[in-house]
């Protein structure tokens, strides 16, 4: 092993691990414009419970599968163009992302109008500015994620070829960019929405209780000025739910590669040895943290 | 207007049974007539992806909630692996294996008690037979048409290896689910989620159409850049024609439509 490849495969590395950083980090703060996924269902039930509200009520599907369409469309019309067609990838790359984010507003729009007239009958109000207001934040954090998503894919495609098989997968963009995008949503569901969950969306609660199911419907509505909307908790979750769901996907694609790549280098069945390893560090880690917690905050109440 | 109880089923303006004849009569007949032009079943899988919306909106009617895109998901699942045979084999037959497949689980499912919906067998098999016969004209119109040795030496080279299959099966998945999904709730009404349902199929049809061609760039023997443009045009007219429907209904059935404003204070 020469060590110019070394160093380009560590520097192609750093890259993947920072582009992972960027999908888990937009793709958390664009779902959360909006409400989507897990906060969904309460934004739903408010106006049955007569709380009427200026939040918007993006219910695509869940994130792992909306993200997942947006990889997946933006894999494709990159794939037709810079493969079947030979357009630059960086040309290619804008023209498939600015496609995907109409797709990406065209259903964004269409939960929240279809959500908000099959609640008329509770008397919720149909703001067009909190629509206008909204899109162009969903929209841009949409660009990014498929931006990033689609380079990723390409970076692993090219990568793999260009580099002896040492880092990336041999498989065709678009494959690449739907499984990228489906783990992203998975991540942006599990990590970042954790931060934007019961103890924003109840505010005016007691903090710490939880939500009991007293209290399902009643969110809080009103912001630190005027109403609340969805903008108000992408700047919230921004400094923590947003780097958190950054973090836990770079770590992701830190940890999978360190290990293949290790493989790579030596033999395969070190691969499977340092994967063990890191499984029973992670497993002792959180261990370690759910003891220290109840420790230091007592029981689960 | 009342509050309607949840699981209670809501009358139908239009009639299922009218959509499901549709879905079937004109889906299947698409794929076959594929090979005069793809744009016959890019335009023709449009009926049987709103017959599938319409079969979703009845079985997800019962309190479903999350489970939309699940049940969404399990129907492509279904019918991607129906169109695949009937594909290889021969249309007609993916429909009865989709069928076919769609009555066991129906039963299965009813035998364990797992979902206790009284109409899932037979909207679980519409689910399975729209998503087949949607994905197969869809992937039909987008590898230039089915004709003889058309999955060896169109479908595998052009569209799996490629893969521009993923967003075509993934948008018909959305296509199938999504309009419920954004429209649930109890005032949904089943006009104003087929209205919807129209304009996702117009993105599915689009998709359908750059993976079209993308297969164009790569091989015009097969498809012609002219069709693949063709489809693109199609899919957009029926993306833009359906959401422009569905959002004068949606502004024209919210309690009201404001520009800006706030919520009256609670009692």
């Amino acid at each position: 092993m020469e060590f110019l490849t070394a160093a380009i495969v560590l520097g192609v590395f750093a890259f993947i691990v920072s582009l992972g950083a960027i999908i888990g980090w937009f793709e958390d703060l664009e779902s959360d414009t909006g409400s989507q996924s897990n906060p969904n269902s309460q934004v739903q039930l408010a106006p049955q419970m007569g709380v009427r509200h200026r939040i918007y009520n993006k219910a695509i599907s869940g994130e792992p599968i909306s993200n997942g369409l947006w990889g997946a469309t933006a894999g494709t019309v990159f794939t037709v163009l810079w493969y079947s067609f030979q357009v630059h990838p960086l040309i290619a790359l804008a023209v498939a992302s600015s496609f995907t984010t109409l797709v990406h507003i065209s259903l964004a729009v269409s939960s929240h109008l279809g959500r908000t007239a099959s609640v008329n009958i509770f008397k919720q109000p149909l703001y067009l500015d909190v629509v206008t207001s909204h899109l162009p934040l969903i929209a841009s954090h949409g660009f990014i994620v498929s931006t990033a998503l689609v380079a990723l894919a390409y970076i692993f495609y090219n990568v793999f070829f260009s580099l002896e098989g040492l880092l990336g997968y041999p498989m065709p963009i678009p494959f690449l960019s739907f499984l990228l995008g489906i783990m992203a949503g998975a991540v942006g569901s599990s990590t970042g929405d954790i931060h934007y969950g019961a103890e924003r969306q109840f505010q005016h609660f007691p903090f710490g209780e939880g939500v009991p199911s007293k209290n399902f419907g009643q969110i809080t509505t009103k912001a630190e000025v005027g109403w609340r909307t969805s903008i108000d908790v992408t700047y919230f979750c921004a400094k923590y739910g947003g780097p958190m769901a950054g973090f836990c996907y770079a770590l992701i694609l830190l940890v999978d590669n360190l290990r293949l790549l290790i493989g790579n280098f030596t033999v395969i069945l070190l691969s499977l040895i340092t994967g063990l390893i890191i499984l029973a560090a992670l497993i002792g880690f959180n261990r370690y943290l759910e003891v220290w917690a109840r420790k230091k905050f007592g029981p689960y109440a | 207007m009342g509050h309607v109880t949840k699981g209670a089923p809501k009358k139908p303006t239009i009639n299922p049974k009218y959509l499901a004849i549709i879905g079937v009569a004109v889906g299947l007949p698409g794929v076959y007539l594929g090979k005069f032009s793809p744009l016959i079943p890019a335009a023709l899988a449009v009926p049987a992806l709103v017959w599938a919306a319409d079969a979703i909106r009845r079985i997800a009617g019962y309190g479903l909630g999350t489970g939309v895109p699940s049940i969404g998901n399990l129907a492509i699942g279904m019918g991607v692996l129906t169109a695949l045979v009937g594909l290889r084999y021969e249309p007609a037959l993916g429909v009865a294996l989709a069928a076919l497949w769609g009555i066991m689980y129906g039963v299965i499912i009813g035998r364990l008690k797992i979902l206790e919906i009284p109409v899932f067998t037979r909207c679980i098999t519409e689910l399975s037979v729209g998503a087949s016969v949607g994905l197969m004209a869809l992937l039909s119109a987008a590898a230039g048409g089915y004709t003889v040795d058309f999955f060896q030496g169109r479908l595998m080279p052009m569209i799996f290896l490629t893969g521009f299959v993923v967003a075509v099966f993934w948008a018909t998945s959305m296509t199938i689910f999504h309009p419920f999904n954004a429209c649930l709730g109890p005032g949904e009404k089943q006009t104003r989620t087929l209205k919807l349902a129209v304009g996702v199929a117009g993105i599915d049809v689009t998709l359908a159409g750059i993976s079209a061609l993308g297969v164009a760039g790569l091989n015009p023997s097969i498809m012609t850049l002219e069709a693949a443009v063709g489809i693109i045009f199609l899919g957009a007219a029926v993306w833009i024609g359906g959401y422009y429907a569905f959002i004068k209904a949606a502004i024209k059935e919210s309690a009201s439509v404001m520009w800006t404003g706030f919520p009256e204070a609670k009692k």
